[in-house]
């Protein structure tokens, strides 16, 4: 048996959180530890308001794995940080989101909790669907000026190829072409995706 | 018939000599071939309908659907670049083996932030796996090519 209570943040709770026991986050005033590791990809920590407080609703297998997977490395950083800063193996914090895709996420959220008003005050489908598919495209965007812009301009060109034209995505004109209903058009705004960002289909 | 990697293009696929041309989305095309496919290394690898049958068609072999098992392998050539290999069998025996490559980063991007994006969306090894997984969406896939809808995609 395990007694030591603060092994989730790794013996610092002082300056670590993990609400949903998946994630280790710094409290808001704190700084990150003098301990620098090496990530092949900038890896930003979470702070409080970025954690959703209800992480049922949120697609675990969807999110916090397959990110770790594709940065790769970012664990053992992570665990590079713990042992550096309190000499402390940390086993169970291998499950990171980067900051920008964590804040995307629940901003796609905070959206999509409208639907159910917005049904209950008389919008019709269309509408709906309408405000959704603009608003997520409008998250996507913002979100996308914050890639890098070498990797963005490889990113719009491939989306303009796919999406005829259109360097965003689909448009909702496109998926009504493609037969989608609007309630499908509601439901896949809302998906924030990635369910084989893992790569590991063996 | 559809190309998956690049929608302003199409494939004027001839199932007879199992040859196919790319051209843009909006020429004229001679095949009646139904389709959706994507050049994958060079390779050219089809799922379509012909005389109303499905196939799987690559640039060496053409099999029946309801023939096939698939199965896909992937290694890490380094950070950003996984090796795929998309292993096609005929009941126990494998007929073709397409090999191709996969920018994880720049994919990881594109469907981080993209409404609706998958992986499968810039894998067309990965699209194919997921939809033999599921025989329903298999059976939607089918019905779309059937439809002569494989113009304006496969998004089911």
């Amino acid at each position: 048996m395990d007694f030591n209570f603060y092994r989730y943040v790794g013996n610092d709770p002082v300056n670590f959180l993990d609400p949903s026991g998946l994630i280790v986050a710094m409290d808001n005033h704190s700084t990150i530890p003098s301990v620098t590791p090496t990530f092949e990809t900038p890896v930003e920590f979470l702070t409080m308001e970025d954690i959703d407080p209800n992480p049922g609703l949120m697609d675990v297998s969807d999110i916090f794995i397959p990110i770790s997977r594709i940065l790769g490395g970012i664990a053992k950083g992570i665990e590079g940080l713990f042992k550096g800063a309190g000499g402390v193996k940390v086993v169970g914090v291998a499950k990171k989101v980067p900051k920008l895709r964590q804040k995307y996420i629940n901003a796609v959220k905070r959206m999509c909790k409208q639907v159910k008003n917005l049904r209950k005050a008389g919008l019709s489908e269309e509408a709906i669907a309408r405000k959704m598919s603009a608003g997520r495209r409008a998250i996507g965007k913002n979100f996308k000026t914050r890639t890098p812009k070498e990797l963005r301009g490889e990113i719009y060109k491939r989306n303009e190829g796919k999406y005829t034209g259109d360097a965003l995505g689909p448009t909702i004109d496109s998926l009504i072409k493609k037969g989608k209903t609007w309630t499908e058009i509601i439901e896949s705004s809302c998906r924030t995706g990635g369910k084989d960002m893992d790569f590991t289909k063996k | 018939m559809y190309l998956h990697r690049d929608y302003r293009k199409t494939i004027d696929y001839d199932f007879e000599t199992n040859t196919y041309k790319i051209i843009p989305y909006n020429k004229k095309f001679d095949s009646l071939t139904l389709g959706y496919a994507d050049i994958l290394n060079g390779r050219f690898l089809a799922i379509v309908v012909h005389n109303k049958i499905p196939y799987l068609v690559t640039d060496k072999v053409q099999i029946p659907l309801d023939d096939i098992k698939l199965d896909l392998k992937s290694k890490d050539i380094d950070e950003e670049i996984l090796e795929r290999k998309l292993i096609i069998k005929k009941g126990f025996k494998v007929v073709d083996t397409v090999e191709y490559t996969i920018n994880k980063r720049i994919i990881t991007e594109q469907v981080m932030y993209t409404e609706m994006a998958e992986v499968e969306d810039w894998d067309f090894g990965l699209l194919l796996i997921n939809i033999f997984n599921d025989k329903a969406r298999l059976k939607r896939y089918i019905n779309i090519i059937n439809n002569g809808n494989s113009a304006i995609g496969l998004t089911d």
